[in-house]
C-alpha cells in the first residue's frame, strides 16, 4: 500500500465518518443490541435475534449505501484521476475508506452492549466472534459488490435497482431455488449437495456458520450431523473462509478491471 | 416385651410358650459373620453354613469370589465390603426367593459379549431386595430375569467411561412383574433403566444421568408407572415403545440434546398418561409415532428445539393444560392430516387477545409453522432455518393457511401460564 | 460473470447428484445414527443393518427386524430398493448383502428389537451357532415372513 492510498483512505475515512449515515448505522446496532439485552435477557437469545438482523440488514445497507456513495463520489474520483495517480490505488483507497468506518461502527455498535452485559458461557464467546466475523465479511462482500455495480452501470437509478435486486437474489431468491431443489431431489442423498449450495451464497454460508455456532445442528438430525462433520472440521472451516474470501476478491477484481478501463 | 412377661404374676402355660418361642427365635434365624481374617472368610463359606432365613453380616474388606445364592438369606455389609469381579466374572447370582442384599459394593464384573454379565443377576427368584449398595464400573449392574416382586432401592450405580459403546445397562429387567425400582442414582451405563417384557412395575424417584444411550428405555412393558424421576443429559434421552397403559407423572426430562436425542420418544405407546412432567432443553421434547389415546396434560415444555413432534399416524391424543414456552418450534407434524386434539394450553408464541376476560384467547392458535412441517417431511430443509425466505413463507402461511393441518389448532389458548 | 457462476452451480450440483447415483452402503456410525424405523439410537455393532435406494439414499436400522419390517411395509416400495445390508453377528461392524446371508431365529441369541434374529455370512456358521443356541435357520424371505407375522397383527 503506497502513501497515496493511505492518504485517500484517510480522506475518505473522515469524509465517511462525517456523513451521519455511518454513525446512524452504528447507533442502530447499539440500540438494537441494547434493547435485546434489556428485553430478552440471555446472551444466547440476543445473539439469535441479532444474527437474523445481521444477515438481512448488513448486506442490504452495505450494497445500497455503497452504491449511492460511489455514484455521489463520482466528482471526487474524476478530480483524483486528474492527478498523477494509479487507478488501483484510488480504487483500493475508496474501498478501504468505506469498509473500515462501516465495519468499525458495526463492531462498536454490537460489541459495546456485549462488553457491558457480558456473555453467560465461554462457549457463547465463540458464537459471538462468529457473529462479528459474519458481519465483517458481509460488509466486505457487499461493499465489493456495490463497487462492481457502480462501475458497471453509468446510470445511478439503474445501478441502485441492480443493487437491490442482487440483495434480493442473495437473501431470498437463491434460498427459494435451494428449497425447491431440496424438495425436487428429496429421494437423493442431498447433504453434500446442500453443503455445496450453501458455500456458493455468502449470505447462506454466513447463516449456516452462525446456526452451527448457536447449536441448531442438534435439531437437524442426520443432516445436522453431516453439517457438523463438515463445518466442525479444520478443512470445512478453511473452505468456508476461502469461499467468503473469494466472495470479497472476485467482485473486487472484476470491479477493478472495469474501473481501470473505464472512461471517466 | 420380655420384662412385661416376667413381671406378670400369673405365668400360665400359653404365656410360657410365647416366652420360649421369643427366647429361641434368634437361634432359629442365626447370624453368620464374615471377615477377611475371621473364621468364616468368604461369603461362599458362610452360605454353606447358612439355612433359609439366616442373616449373613459381612465386614469391610475385599472379597474376590463368584457367589450363587440358593438359600433365602439376608446379606448385609458393614463398612462397605467390596466384591471385586476383577474384570472377569459374574459376581452374584440369586436363585432363591426372598434374598436381600444391603450395604455391599460391587466392582468391575468385566465385559462379556456372549453373556449379559452383571454384578447381581436375580434369576427366576421371587421377592428379592437389593438396597443401599454401590455398583462401580460393571457391565450390567443389576439384572433381573424372570423374577417377580423384586425391589431395587437406593443404590448408587456408576458405569464405565463414557466413550465405551459396548457397555450394559444399569438396571435391566427382562420378563419380570410387580417390581419396584426406587431412589437409585444411575450413570455411565448404556441404558440407565431398561425394561423388556415387564408388567406392573414401579419406577420412582430415580436419577438417571449421563448414560450413553437412554436414561430410561422400555419395550413391551404394560401397566408400569414412572413417577418423580429425573432423566438428564443422556445420550439419546428416554425411549419407550410397544407398550400399553403407561403412567408417567412428575418426571423431569432435561438437556437431552443432540442430533439423535429425544426428551421422550414414544413409539407405539397407547392408552397412557403423561402428566405434570418437565421437558427442559431437549432437542425434541416429545416425539410420538404411531401412538394413540395418550393423555398429555399439565406438562411444561421449556426451551426445547421442538416441544412436540407428532407423526400423523398417531391418533386420538389429547394435549391440554400444557405450557409451551420459548421452544424453537412448538409443534411439528409431517402431514396435513391430524388426529389429535390441542386445547387450553399456554403458548408463549401466542399473540391473541382476550376481550371477554374468560382467561382464554379469543383467536385460535396454530402451533404448527409451515417451516416446521417442511422440515418434518424433508429434514435437509432445516438448513434454511432463519432464512428471510422461510420467515416470509411462515408469515404467508399464517395469514392464509393452505398447507399446515387445519385441525391442529388450539381453539382456547390460555392467556396466562398455568402455574 | 453471473453466467459462469450458474454453470458452476449446475456443474457442482450435477457432479454431486451423479456421485449420489452410484448406490453403495456406507459404514454405520454406531452411537450417532438413528434407526429409520424405530427411531432408536443404533448402538449394538452386532446388529446394525442398512437399506440403499437406487438413488443412493441410505437408511440405517438398529436390527434385522427393523430392516425387514421397513422394507416390506408400504412406505418403501420394492422398486426403489437397490440393496439391503446386514451385520454378521460374529463380525461386528461389517456389512454383507442381506440376500446372500443366512439367519438364525433363536430366543437364546437376543437381538435389539425382541425378535431375536442374527445374521451370518455363510450357512456353516449359521448351523454351528444353531447347534449351540438352538432355533431355526432362515434366508431373507423367511426373515421378512417371520417379521411380518410377528409384528403384523400387534402393530
Amino acid at each position: 500500500m503506497n502513501t497515496t492510498t493511505v492518504r485517500i483512505i484517510k480522506f475518505e475515512f473522515s469524509d465517511v465518518l462525517r456523513s451521519k449515515w455511518v454513525l446512524i448505522y452504528g447507533l442502530f446496532f447499539f440500540l438494537l443490541t441494547e434493547t435485546l439485552f434489556r428485553f430478552g435477557g440471555t446472551s444466547a437469545r440476543v445473539m439469535l435475534s441479532l444474527s437474523n438482523v445481521v444477515l438481512i440488514i448488513v448486506p442490504l445497507i452495505c450494497i445500497v449505501y455503497g452504491t449511492i456513495y460511489l455514484y455521489n463520489a463520482r466528482e471526487f474520483m474524476e478530480l483524483m484521476l486528474a492527478q498523477p495517480l494509479r487507478r488501483r490505488s484510488l480504487f483500493g483507497g475508496l474501498y478501504s475508506g468505506l469498509v473500515i468506518p462501516l465495519n468499525l461502527s458495526f463492531l462498536v455498535g454490537v460489541g459495546l452492549p456485549f462488553l457491558l452485559h457480558g456473555v453467560e458461557r465461554t462457549a457463547h464467546l465463540q458464537a459471538f466472534s462468529m457473529l462479528l466475523l459474519a458481519g465483517v465479511f458481509l460488509t466486505l462482500i457487499f461493499i465489493a459488490l456495490a463497487f462492481l455495480i457502480s462501475t458497471a452501470y453509468e446510470d445511478k437509478m439503474k445501478g441502485l435497482g441492480i443493487a437491490i435486486l442482487s440483495w434480493l437474489l442473495f437473501s431470498v431468491a437463491y434460498d427459494g431455488v435451494m428449497l425447491s431443489l431440496i424438495y425436487r431431489f428429496s429421494d437423493y442423498p442431498l447433504e453434500k449437495a446442500v453443503i455445496a449450495l450453501t458455500l456458493l451464497n455468502p449470505v447462506d454460508l454466513a447463516r449456516t456458520l452462525l446456526l452451527m455456532q448457536l447449536d441448531i445442528a442438534a435439531l437437524m438430525g442426520y443432516t445436522g450431523a453431516v453439517f457438523e462433520l463438515f463445518f466442525g472440521s479444520i478443512m470445512g472451516a478453511a473452505i468456508s473462509l476461502a469461499a467468503l474470501s473469494l466472495w470479497v476478491i472476485c467482485p473486487m477484481w472484476l470491479g477493478l478491471r472495469q474501473f481501470r478501463r473505464k472512461d471517466f | 416385651m420380655h420384662l412385661i412377661l416376667y413381671d406378670d404374676k400369673k405365668m400360665n402355660p400359653a404365656k410360657l410358650l410365647i416366652l420360649l418361642i421369643l427366647l429361641f427365635t434368634p437361634l432359629l434365624s442365626r447370624e453368620i459373620r464374615v471377615r477377611p481374617d475371621g473364621e468364616v472368610s468368604t461369603l461362599n463359606a458362610a452360605l454353606q453354613l447358612a439355612d433359609d432365613g439366616d442373616r449373613i453380616v459381612i465386614d469391610g474388606g475385599v472379597y474376590r469370589e463368584a457367589v450363587v445364592v440358593e438359600k433365602s438369606v439376608e446379606i448385609i455389609g458393614l463398612n462397605h465390603p467390596l466384591f471385586d469381579g476383577e474384570g472377569q466374572r459374574q459376581i452374584f447370582i440369586i436363585r432363591a426367593a426372598g434374598v436381600s442384599i444391603r450395604g455391599l459394593t460391587f466392582r468391575n464384573c468385566g465385559i462379556s459379549f456372549i453373556e449379559d454379565r452383571s454384578a447381581i443377576l436375580i434369576d427366576g427368584a421371587q421377592d428379592c431386595t437389593v438396597e443401599n449398595n454401590r455398583f462401580l464400573d460393571n457391565f450390567f449392574a443389576v439384572y433381573l430375569a424372570k423374577s417377580a416382586g423384586a425391589r431395587i432401592i437406593n443404590n448408587v450405580i456408576r458405569g464405565q467411561a463414557a466413550s465405551e459403546t459396548s457397555s450394559g445397562n444399569g438396571v435391566h429387567a427382562w420378563y419380570c412383574k410387580d417390581i419396584t425400582i426406587t431412589g437409585n442414582t444411575i450413570s455411565g451405563h448404556r441404558d440407565g433403566i431398561y425394561f423388556e417384557f415387564v408388567q406392573n412395575g414401579l419406577v420412582e424417584k430415580n436419577h438417571s444421568e449421563g448414560n450413553l444411550r437412554y436414561g430410561l428405555h422400555f419395550m413391551f412393558s404394560d401397566r408400569c408407572r414412572y413417577l418423580d424421576n429425573t432423566f438428564r443429559q443422556n445420550g439419546a434421552g428416554v425411549a419407550v415403545m410397544y407398550t400399553k397403559n403407561v403412567e408417567m407423572h412428575h418426571n423431569r426430562f432435561e438437556e437431552n440434546w443432540g442430533s439423535a436425542a429425544f426428551g421422550l420418544l414414544l413409539k407405539d405407546i397407547t392408552d397412557s398418561e403423561i402428566r405434570s412432567n418437565l421437558f427442559l432443553g431437549n432437542s425434541i421434547g416429545i416425539y410420538a409415532e404411531n401412538s394413540n389415546r395418550l393423555e398429555i396434560s399439565g406438562n411444561d415444555f421449556l426451551e426445547n428445539g421442538w416441544a412436540v413432534k407428532i407423526m400423523s399416524n398417531s391418533m386420538d391424543n389429547h394435549f391440554s393444560g400444557n405450557n409451551f414456552i420459548a421452544n424453537s418450534f412448538d409443534v411439528a407434524t409431517n402431514s396435513r392430516h391430524n388426529f389429535s386434539r390441542f386445547e387450553k394450553n399456554f403458548w408463549s408464541g401466542y399473540r391473541g387477545y382476550d376481550l371477554d376476560r374468560d382467561g382464554y384467547g379469543d383467536v385460535p392458535f396454530h402451533p404448527v409453522r409451515l417451516f416446521s412441517m417442511m422440515v418434518a417431511q424433508n429434514p435437509p430443509a432445516l438448513v434454511m432455518m432463519r432464512s428471510l425466505l422461510v420467515d416470509l413463507l411462515d408469515l404467508a402461511e399464517s395469514v392464509f393457511p393452505l398447507l399446515t393441518p387445519e385441525t391442529l389448532v388450539d381453539e382456547k389458548p390460555l392467556m396466562r401460564r398455568r402455574p | 460473470m453471473k453466467k459462469k457462476f450458474h454453470w458452476l452451480v449446475l456443474w457442482l450440483l450435477g457432479s454431486f447428484l451423479v456421485g449420489g447415483c452410484t448406490p453403495s452402503p456406507a459404514p454405520i456410525r454406531y452411537g450417532q445414527d438413528n434407526c429409520a424405523h424405530c427411531q432408536m439410537l443404533v448402538m449394538d455393532a452386532h446388529f446394525g443393518t442398512e437399506l440403499v435406494t437406487d438413488k443412493g439414499k441410505i437408511y440405517v436400522f438398529d436390527s434385522i427386524e427393523c430392516l425387514a419390517w421397513h422394507s416390506t411395509a408400504s412406505r418403501m416400495p420394492p422398486g426403489q430398493v437397490h440393496s439391503r445390508w446386514v451385520t454378521p453377528v460374529d463380525a461386528p461392524g461389517t456389512l454383507v448383502d442381506a440376500a446372500g446371508a443366512f439367519y438364525l431365529a433363536s430366543d437364546n441369541l437376543r437381538s435389539p428389537m425382541g425378535l431375536n434374529l442374527s445374521a451370518f455370512r455363510d450357512e456353516n456358521t449359521a448351523r454351528s451357532f444353531q447347534q449351540n443356541y438352538g432355533g431355526e435357520v432362515l434366508r431373507w424371505d423367511g426373515v421378512t415372513a417371520l417379521v411380518g407375522r410377528r409384528w403384523g397383527q400387534g402393530q
